[in-house]
């Protein structure tokens, strides 16, 4: 096409530097997308596919409006799309030619929190040089917080996958072989993968947190100052909770999904305010590996457990405080409206009557640290309040939005437009008395502005120098060069008023974002002291209490409840005493039948440390915790069958892994290892783990198991000892009890709970026979047994007496044995089985 | 002579069943006793339907042994009482050994329960006042009582309970009472779901005030101490302003037993003194430790009712205990008259500043699982205390100031007969009045507003109202969105009278106004109307819309700040007299305050 150029080149243009997403191109009050991008989205929101041009040129196009475009932009986000907004940076109507366009903003996956108010997004991105130089980093782009570790590559990626990611980005500047992993560890967890495009490296360096940095400038467009400095975690600082761990106790996520408030997050739970909801899943998701930590924040939550109206007083000051950390981002993305700077005002309010009430009350560990967080933002918010209406209606470009008094000249402009308005109305009676005509009336529509308007039953006494407008059935519409002249005083005036406010705003904006780092500091308490305050509640609700943590490798529970489990059963809960110590209790084996409340056991155990540590309170009579350093479980049977793994291999990977990282801190949890395989290779494979275990660092572990076998353990190993769950029985019928007791189950129950699940009588009966014949063939007696096997026709119990005679026939030293005593016992033999 | 016969078990058991169980409140009550005496710390209390289709209580205190559980059954068994010596020394709360029996004859039973030493717990279901069945169960240590069905098989009984309401509130007076008598154990209560009453139990009497009201009352409450040889009164009182009118919300206890008692209510009234309003009782949680040989509980059989051995030492040192506080915990001083028709205040001629209730803050946040060792701070008991002080009230919080009757009837009176005139105006607010017997001041605007109020009503209410064009046409700034909600009310508003076009891009013009509006500041009505209109409420109710109208008109009446004259007054008071409730004004505020020749009298000391 030659000439000048269109519209269409000039989104070709752009549409080439974004070809991995859909760009909404601005035209008027709509987007619109074109040719691939209009055929999908049309697909996808259900939309009209419409057309552009003609002929051969005709190209595919669709649009929305752009008032609603927000609903369609989530949609398409939740679909994993990214979308590139594509406005016209100049005003139509004063320019000649082509409008410039240009994008403005691209919303990714980990960057549209706008539009994701139900998710909490974080960008994560990787780098290693070999399997033993590794470093991540971190970034919420809407809170601006930037974390990084550095370590080992399965270390690092632990790490990377302990928070909920939204986004992984890899940069082009980055290694082929960091591409190809980093794109595969995104696909098997599903996370939406990105590729930054850089063309050279940037003088910033090339670590992780600056290419996230980079991106975040990249699809914002602009300087973002509201992304902090980035921490360092060092390894030792948070308690290590491996990828499965966390999944299998349901820490802030269910494992299917469903399960609604089933998530130990869900329980403890009482915050009021967005902000402080993300702190509580931060805290839950990285619990503390250092007492002091640890001390610290347990002395804060013993104050608001202990004060009771304080922390009630606190609680109804929160109960509706915005989310100043969404708000502050929208002022450094830009995108902030006159009710957001409103808001954050009144937020700044409360956060200010929330600090007097600190002097009531001594505050100790996290809330004295929290509570000196400076709050001289008194200025800032009498400037908000005193500048900004108090129920601005507009975005911002609409004006009507500045206080009356702020600006003379604001005042001027607007008293000239209802001024000039008055005098319109005003003129109606003047007019009126001037042509004498009764009727007339001085009106306004969108469409000719201002008129005059007589029935055309008056018309004949217009005067000449009324120039007639518009014709109607009944009446004719005229103007006047007076009327002109207002006219154009008042739009004029609109429109300089709508600049102004805008400019006026654009100020307020700014004194904000001069406070930024100030602000985001008081956010960040608002969400600790919410966060804390839920600890505290729940702690009071729910009976629980402040365990001891030592620096011994002891661990003793008193009647410690599992907290998820116990609200489920509303009372009925029974609890159960757990005892590590250091020399005599290291590794319990547990045994008893399944569905009695082995596994929740362990989980409860899992979940009062992972409380504790976190600084909280802990649903237990007395806890006296050593400090544990890792944290690791292999329960369920979790089949990664997407990676291509049986059930068996998964087990003993992770065992692999568990086995490999403890230390004599760590606290390993166990639930069925060997199910996957053979019987006798599981159980050698178990026994031969725990024997590992007990021989090399002695962690704590609790070892749930079905081999029976092994409760002969700990007459052999020292630090090995037995649990079980106490069933009784009666008459066949057997009842759990949910206790854990200090001795092996009696029996494996398996025949029990098969027939307690229903299944077939015969089939049970049958089952027992069977197991009778297993039971009764110790090794030595194998091939006796075969022998007996035939004598009988059916086996029952008179074979265990014959079998005891048997075996003293066979021990008897005959050489040794005098005839009388050789009678004696021919006769006590011949007793026994008749017996029967 | 054979015509005698042993009642059997279950016969005297429900015969019993009618002294002790008289109504699900009862048996909560009963069941509670027994929880704490077990030594719960956490008691969980669960109804359903006013507690008649069951009634659950769940404890976490020592659970009882299966064998003590058949005896338990068994008429006259009580672990807690051996010999009547005992009586008098008694500290546990259910000694009669009735209960039990008496409920399991009177509804379906179950129980479940586990003692400490055991790791099997043990479920019973009894039926007809026998154990039907026994079996295992896995439960934690402590009891589990499910009483349902009651009165099944007493229909007599049954149809005396007429209101399931009514047996709701009366279990939640019995946990309530419980709960307030033991600060140190939670309870919870649940009525058909819904939380009626949720304590901490971590023993602090301002957390327990605040469960049972609210977090403002608790923290403006003010504590009660007072530690000698022989007595121990703890407890915590809100301040005289949220008195109540009735005298349910006084709890009382003594050794930890919750009790009603006149005595200590009277002591308590009296140590208020002039600081409450008559009629109106205070919030308070009160326990009172003693020798249990100076009080006796056996009065009744609810043991609710107490007789003290030293009736005159227990009420003086009440008495004593609250005045302290009541001092201790509020800045003084005023003297005041209360009026019977509604509090005022006669400042003296001295006092410039307002006064205020502003109590200690550090009572509010003082967490006390101990309570404070005021040995060394207590008044003396005996100890005369300085003069009387009492303060100036604000407006009670209760909107429940209805005038008395006879005071009400003798303004009416007054009114009607036109013999009230009026006498001046103080401070530009106030009409002085009087009709020979009584002075009365008269708030001008508030009898006002009432006035014009009731014309209005009445135009309204005849249709009587028009639209009244306007000579010059008023304009409105408005942003757009706003306009186009209000054009697609212009039908509703027109129908007021109210008619208005668009006038540019951003504002109306209007052209006609009701005409009630008629010399009144159209300007803040015409912004009003337009904020009512703009909220989707007003507008699905017309009536409320007319109301509003109504009410703001009156805002136009007089205003506080005018001064009228002797006719202009007289005018007003005569308007004020055919009305029907000329004693507030619409919003609810009182327009007239009188004082009696008798209140004089007592004031000036010349009775």
């Amino acid at each position: 096409m030659a000439g000048k150029p269109t519209m269409i080149d000039q989104y070709r243009k752009i549409k080439q530097s974004y070809q991995d997403a859909l760009l909404f191109f601005r035209l008027g009050d709509f987007y619109e997308l074109f040719m691939e991008d209009a055929v999908v989205v049309s697909e996808r929101l259900g939309l009209t596919l419409t057309g552009r041009g003609s002929g051969e040129s005709r190209m595919p196009m669709c649009g929305v409006p752009y008032h609603a475009a927000d609903t369609y932009i989530t949609r398409l986000l939740k679909e994993g799309f990214r979308i590139a907004i594509c406005e016209q940076l100049e005003d139509p109507k004063t320019t000649k030619g082509l409008v410039r366009r240009d994008v403005v903003r691209i919303i990714t996956p980990g960057t549209g929190f706008d539009y994701r108010q139900d998710r909490h997004l974080l960008i994560g991105c990787l780098d290693f040089v070999d399997e033993t130089n590794a470093v991540a980093a971190v970034i919420d782009p809407m809170s601006g917080d930037s974390y990084r570790q550095s370590g080992t590559l399965s270390d690092v990626q632990n790490w990377l996958f302990s928070f909920t990611l939204a986004e992984i980005i890899v940069s082009t500047t980055q290694t082929q072989a960091v591409y190809a992993y980093g794109k595969q560890l995104a696909a098997v967890r599903q996370i939406p993968f990105a590729t930054f495009h850089e063309i050279i490296q940037s003088e910033m360096g090339n670590s992780p947190e600056t290419i996230i940095k980079r991106y975040l400038l990249y699809t914002g467009k602009r300087e973002l100052t509201h992304l902090k400095e980035g921490q360092e975690q060092p390894s030792d600082v948070y308690l290590h909770l491996s990828e499965t761990a966390r999944r299998n106790l349901e820490l802030v996520a269910t494992m299917n999904g469903d399960r609604k408030g089933s998530t130990l997050f869900d329980v403890i739970d009482f915050t009021q305010t967005s902000l402080g909801k993300r702190q509580l899943k931060a805290m839950i998701e990285r619990p503390f590996a250092q007492i002091a930590w640890i001390e610290h924040r347990q002395a804060a939550v013993r104050t608001l457990v202990m004060h009771r109206l304080f922390a009630e007083e606190i609680q109804q000051h929160l109960k509706g405080f915005p989310d100043l950390t969404r708000l502050l981002s929208r002022v450094s993305y830009g995108t902030a409206s006159p009710r957001d700077i409103l808001l954050i005002a009144k937020a700044l309010q409360t956060a200010n009557t929330i600090w007097t009430l600190f002097n009531d009350v001594p505050l100790e560990g996290e809330l004295k640290d929290l509570a000196s967080c400076p709050i001289e933002v008194q200025a800032l918010i009498t400037r908000i309040m005193q500048t900004l209406v108090d129920d601005p209606q507009t975005g911002g470009k609409d004006g009507d939005i500045i206080r009356a008094g702020v600006s003379e000249e604001i005042d001027r402009l607007r008293s000239i437009a209802s001024g000039g308005r008055t005098y319109l109305a005003q003129l109606e009676t003047t007019l009126r008395q001037q042509t004498g005509i009764k009727s007339l009336k001085i009106a306004y529509n969108k469409v000719f502005g201002y008129y005059i308007e007589v029935t055309s039953a008056n018309t004949h006494l217009v005067p000449t120098t009324y120039e007639r407008k518009q014709t109607l059935v009944g009446a004719e519409r005229f103007t006047t060069k007076e009327l002109r002249d207002y006219e154009r005083d008042i739009t004029q005036a609109d429109e300089q008023l709508k600049i102004l406010e805008a400019e006026l705003f654009s100020q307020v904006v700014a004194e904000v974002q001069r406070e930024l780092v100030a602000l985001q500091k008081i956010a960040e308490a608002i969400a600790l002291l919410d966060a804390l305050n839920s600890l505290a509640t729940c702690a009071v609700e729910y009976g629980y209490t402040c365990p001891e943590i030592t620096t011994s490798t002891e661990l003793s529970i008193e009647e410690g409840r599992h907290p998820v489990v116990e609200r489920f059963v509303t009372g009925q809960y029974v609890p159960n005493d757990t005892l590590f110590l250091e020399m005599t209790r290291r590794i319990g084996l547990v045994t008893g039948p399944n569905m009695a409340g082995k596994s929740t056991y362990m989980r409860q155990v899992a979940l009062i440390v992972i409380l504790a540590q976190m600084g909280a309170f802990v649903p237990a009579k007395r806890a006296k915790i050593g400090l544990v350093d890792k944290l690791y479980t292999r329960v369920g049977a979790s089949d990664d069958v997407a990676m291509g793994l049986s059930t068996f291999m998964v087990e003993m990977t992770e065992a692999a892994e568990m086995l490999r990282g403890q230390t004599a801190r760590s606290l390993m949890l166990f639930d069925e290892i060997g199910r996957g395989t053979a019987t006798y290779d599981g159980m050698s494979i178990a026994e031969a783990m725990i024997e590992y275990l007990h021989d090399t660092t002695k962690a704590r572990t609790l070892f749930a198991t079905h081999y029976h076998e092994l409760t002969s353990l700990p007459e052999r190993l020292d630090h090995v000892f037995n649990l079980s769950v106490a069933v009784s029985e009666k008459e066949d019928q057997i009842v759990f009890l949910h206790r854990i007791v200090e001795r092996p189950a009696d029996r494996s129950y398996g025949i029990q709970v098969a027939r307690f699940a229903g299944l077939p009588e015969p089939l049970i009966e049958r089952a027992k026979v069977i197991l009778h014949h297993l039971e009764h063939a110790p090794s030595p007696f194998a091939p006796q047994y075969e022998q007996v096997k035939t004598l009988f026709d059916e086996p029952s119990d008179d074979n265990r007496e014959a079998m005891q005679v048997l075996q003293q026939l066979l021990e008897l030293d005959l050489d040794a044995c005098s005839p009388k005593e050789a009678l004696r016992l021919l006769y006590a033999w011949q007793n026994k089985l008749q017996a029967k | 002579m054979g015509k005698i016969r042993v009642l059997d078990d279950l016969v005297a058991n429900q015969i019993a069943a009618g002294e002790v169980v008289e109504r699900p409140a009862s048996v909560v009550k009963e069941l509670l006793e027994n929880a704490i005496d077990a030594g719960a710390k956490r008691i969980t209390i669960n109804i359903e339907e006013g507690g008649l289709k069951r009634i659950e209580v769940l404890d976490d205190g020592s659970g009882m042994m299966k064998e003590d559980v058949a005896i338990a059954f068994v008429r006259h068994a009580t672990s807690k009482l051996f010999v009547i010596d005992d009586l008098r020394k008694l500290h546990t709360l259910g000694f009669r050994g009735e209960a039990l029996p008496s409920i399991a004859a009177v509804s379906r039973l179950t129980l479940t329960t586990r003692t400490a030493e055991q790791d099997e717990g043990v479920h019973f279901v009894i039926e007809g006042g026998t154990v039907q069945q026994e079996e295992p169960i896995g439960c934690p240590v402590g009891t589990k009582i499910v009483v349902a069905d009651l009165f099944y098989n007493t229909p007599a009984r049954l149809k005396f309970i007429r209101s399931l309401q009514t047996e709701t509130a009366h279990v939640y007076e019995v946990v309530a009472r419980a709960a307030a008598a033991r600060p140190d154990i939670a309870f919870t209560l649940l009525a058909d779901g819904k939380t009626q009453v949720k304590t901490v139990g971590d023993g602090a009497m301002p957390t327990l005030f605040s469960a049972l009201y609210n977090v403002t009352i608790a923290k403006s409450a003010v504590a009660i101490v007072l530690l000698d040889e022989q007595y121990q009164l703890r407890g915590m009182m809100a301040l005289p302003e949220y008195a109540k009118t009735t005298r349910k919300a006084m709890w009382f206890s003594i050794n930890g037993r919750p009790v009603r008692s006149y005595l200590i209510a009277d002591a308590v009234l009296d140590g208020c003194a002039t600081m409450i309003m008559k009629g109106r009782f205070p919030l308070i949680c009160l326990d009172l430790t003693l020798d249990p040989s100076l009080v006796d509980v056996n009065v009744h059989p609810s043991k609710l009712e107490v007789r003290f051995s030293e009736e005159q030492d227990v009420r003086q040192l009440i008495k004593q205990a609250i005045q302290d506080a009541l001092k201790a915990g509020i800045m003084p001083p005023e003297i005041n008259v209360s009026s019977p028709l509604a509090p005022s205040f006669v400042k003296e001629a001295s006092q410039q500043e307002q006064v205020v209730l502003r109590p200690r803050l550090s009572n509010a946040y003082s967490a006390t699982t101990t309570l404070p060792d005021s040995r060394s701070n207590a008044p003396r008991y005996g100890k005369e205390t300085a003069a009387q002080v009492a303060f100036a009230i604000q407006e009670p919080i209760f909107e429940e100031s209805k005038p008395q009757d006879v005071v009400r009837q003798k303004v009416n009176q007054a009114l009607r007969e036109r013999r009230l005139r009026a006498v001046g105006q103080v401070l530009t607010m106030y009409i002085v009045a009087q009709d020979g017997e009584s002075i009365y001041l008269i708030d001008q605007h508030a009898a006002h507003e009432r006035v014009m109020y009731e014309r209005f009503k009445q135009q309204f209410q005849e249709r009587d109202h028009f639209a009244l064009p306007l000579l010059v046409p008023i304009t409105q700034d408005l942003p757009p969105s706003s306009i186009n909600l209000l054009l697609q009310k212009a039908d509703l508003a027109t129908s007021y009278g109210f008619t208005f076009e668009p006038f540019g891009e951003q504002s109306i013009v209007i052209r006609t106004i009701p005409s009630i509006w008629e010399g009144l500041d159209t300007h803040q009505l015409i912004d009003d109307f337009i904020t009512d209109l703009l909220e989707e409420k007003a507008i699905s109710d017309r009536l409320l819309l007319e109301d509003r109208i109504i009410m703001r008109s009156c805002k136009a009446a007089i205003k506080a700040n005018q001064t009228l004259s002797l006719l202009e007054m007289n005018a007003l008071l005569d308007a004020l007299a055919p009305l029907n409730n000329p004693f507030t004004c619409p919003h609810g505020r009182p327009t007239a305050m009188i004082i009696t020749k008798q209140q004089l009298e007592r004031e000036f000391k010349r009775t």
